[in-house]
């Protein structure tokens, strides 16, 4: 178990490694940070020197990476260009309001999608059914920040009954966890469904059927249970998806994570913090990833004596 | 003898996409108390759907299209789903062909056992927990204790399949229909598991409904047979008559390679052709294409099932009064 987890942590040094490489490069492919720090004014070439050099972008480009790694090792991710604050500070108060967010945003998913794509299943082929594709289907072609928007649009501006952007109290979170809830919901739903019209299949649903067992008890406590292993590694797998979706929400909403601060800091050509940023949210996946794996031998015996050997 | 089951003029159709079909037509027998009725034909006639029409497990795409189950006095083929629970599992128990795919991978023995038994038995907790051992223990599995807190992955074929007939005995049921119980598993293992379910059908004097297709075994441990072609029963006789002097040549060519009685085999003999689809039944005789013995009479009109003495009946013209020679 122990030996897994350590396997799982080195491997995700590689993730880390390679994400850092690619916003590293992608970086410094959008532009001289420099270039858009003066405003109007035409800056002398000493005062441009010097502030490249106080930045440190006058260090070769290899300098400056292994310096970045460094940073992403000791927690120390450098100073914003822009405020001169600490990169790690600045990301850190943001981070929670991002985690609560795209947590909020699973659980809306989880709930919504559980039922649809039960129901979905259990009744093929009739109109609840049909119902519960249709949703999916909208769920997987809407863009998100048009739903989004369409949300502001209805229930922040026609009803007035939420607010409409920013953090305002808690209630703030209700629709941008919706948006993503919603899209995600599409895509779960489907996966219930499926997975569920696999397991329902099975020998050991009519052997529980035979017992006299209700025919709900079966489906839940035999069919939901077993189709929730594909649906727990799907939610693993598309972790990295769902943060790329929260800052996209994030932007929509005015909602003050991680993503909005990211965004604005690409805009502003502002390396550490755009850096130090993708290196977090990269973590965080990492460490859900993580979770979710470890989490595998609760729903599916079979892993655990596996892990239990090893 | 009592009987305690009855179907009378069952049949059963399947709809797939916009086609409805009848995969079982008109099929009509009795089990009496204690006794195990075989039931044989080859892939595909319609055993298991009769058999899972008896206990209300139908596929959600099949449904009873005529005809009355009759359990001790009482129908049970119109019960309410509610009602039909308290049936299932308490007096008609069924084992599967596949007991390794019958326990359900992420629960524990105990666990699938108690299932079974909270819904019929007043027990405790911990009366449950001896009882599941016991009940492993008869059914000969060694380390009962342990068993009981393992998942189905670790458990063999062999080893599943003691723990599905212990399970499906557990409420005591009157009757139990085992679909196929050893074709999946290794020959000697195959002895060992009927051996046990015979021994436990004796000593609790349950009625079984056998379904094979290994004529040794209906040799063993059937009183009367029933051979099924495409959803219909062809020939219905005891098991000395259906040996000795088999009457419809569908049963004669399922018996003819088998070389001794006692013999086991993997599987039917092979008939040339095939069993007609459901979808598209010839209009004479099911069986006349595959008939070495077909006539004019067999491809316009199909042969009744007729009773030639109390015990036995065929479905065939060659049994027709108006055909039998002398
Ligand atoms: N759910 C279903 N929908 C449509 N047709 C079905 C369904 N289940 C069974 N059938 C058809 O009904 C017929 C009888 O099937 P059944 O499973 O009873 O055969 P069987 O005699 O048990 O065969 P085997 O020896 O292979 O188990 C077959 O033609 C099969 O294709
Ligand atoms: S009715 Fe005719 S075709 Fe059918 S089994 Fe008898 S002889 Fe053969
Ligand atoms: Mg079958």
């Amino acid at each position: 178990m122990l030996l897994y987890v350590l396997k799982r942590l080195l491997h995700s040094i590689y993730v880390i490694l390679a994400i850092s490489l690619i916003v590293f490069i992608a970086l410094r492919l959008t532009g001289d940070p420099v270039a858009v720090m003066f405003g109007a004014g035409e800056p002398t070439k000493s005062a441009i020197e010097h502030l490249r050099a106080s930045l440190g972008l006058d260090k070769p480009l290899i300098m400056q990476y292994l310096i970045f790694l460094k940073g992403i090792f000791t927690l120390n991710l450098g100073t914003s260009f822009r405020t001169g604050q600490p990169v790690s500070g600045m990301i850190f108060s943001r981070m929670g309001a991002t985690v609560v967010l795209a947590f909020a945003g699973v659980i809306v998913a989880l709930i919504i999608a559980i039922p649809v794509g039960i129901i979905s299943a259990v009744k093929r082929g009739t109109a609840w059914d049909f119902l519960g594709r249709i949703f999916s289907l909208l769920g997987l072609s809407f863009p998100n920040f048009w739903l989004g928007i369409m949300l502001i649009m209805f229930f922040a501006v026609y009803l007035d009954w939420l607010p409409a952007s920013g953090y305002d109290g808690p209630v703030s979170i209700i629709l941008p966890s919706l948006t993503l809830g919603l899209i995600l919901a599409g895509v779960l739903a489907r996966l219930v469904r499926s997975s569920m019209l696999e397991v329902l299949n099975k020998q050991y649903i009519t052997v529980a059927k035979s017992k006299g067992t209700s025919e709900w008890l079966v489906v839940l406590r035999h069919g939901f249970r077993n189709a929730l292993i594909p649906v727990v590694t799907f939610l693993g797998i598309q972790f990295g998806s769902l943060l790329g979706g929260t800052v996209i929400i994030e932007q929509v909403f005015a909602w003050p994570g991680v993503g909005q601060l990211i965004i604005n800091a690409i805009s502003e050509r502002d390396y550490p913090v755009v850096q130090g940023g993708v290196i977090i949210l990269a973590l965080l996946m990492v460490f859900v990833n993580l979770l979710v794996d470890l989490s595998y031998q609760f729903i599916d015996p079979r892993i655990k004596v596996e892990g239990r050997k090893a | 003898m009592d009987s305690i089951l009855q179907l009378h003029h069952v049949s059963v159709s399947a709809k797939v996409g916009n086609e409805k079909f009848e995969v079982v037509k008109d099929v009509s027998f009795h089990v009496g108390k204690g006794e195990t009725l075989g039931i044989v034909g080859e892939s595909g006639c319609g055993k298991s759907i009769t058999a899972k029409s008896i206990i209300g497990l139908l596929p959600s795409n099949a449904w009873l299209s005529g005809g009355d189950i009759i359990l001790n006095n009482r129908e049970i083929s119109s019960l309410k789903k509610r009602d039909m629970r308290k049936i299932q599992g308490k007096e008609i128990a069924m084992i599967f062909q596949e007991p390794m795919a019958s326990l359900d991978p992420v629960y524990t023995i105990s666990e699938q056992l108690a299932e079974m038994i909270k819904n019929h038995l007043k027990l405790t907790r911990s009366e449950i927990k001896n009882y599941s051992i016991d009940l492993l223990e008869k059914v000969g599995i060694p380390r009962a204790k342990e068993i009981l807190n393992e998942f189905p992955f670790q458990l063999s074929g062999g080893m599943s399949q003691r723990i599905m007939i212990a399970m499906a005995m557990s409420c005591k049921p009157e009757i139990l229909i085992a679909d196929e119980p050893t074709t999946a598993l290794d020959v000697t293992i195959q002895a060992q598991i009927m051996d046990l379910m015979g021994d436990l059908k004796n000593e609790n004097q349950t009625s079984v409904i056998l379904i094979t297709h290994d004529m040794g075994i209906v040799a063993e441990f059937c009183q009367r047979v029933i051979v099924m072609y495409a959803g219909e029963i062809v020939e219905e006789a005891t098991v000395e008559q259906i040996f000795n002097d088999p009457k419809h040549p569908y049963t004669q060519a399922l018996l003819k390679s088998i070389p001794r009685i006692d013999e086991r085999q993997e599987s039917l003999p092979y008939i040339e052709g095939s069993v007609p689809s459901p979808r598209s039944m010839p209009k004479g005789c099911r069986f006349a294409d595959r008939c070495p013995l077909a006539f004019d009479q067999c491809f316009d009109q199909e042969p009744d099932l007729i009773s030639i003495n109390n015990q036995y009946k065929v479905r065939c013209w060659l049994y027709e009064k108006s055909n039998r020679k002398g």
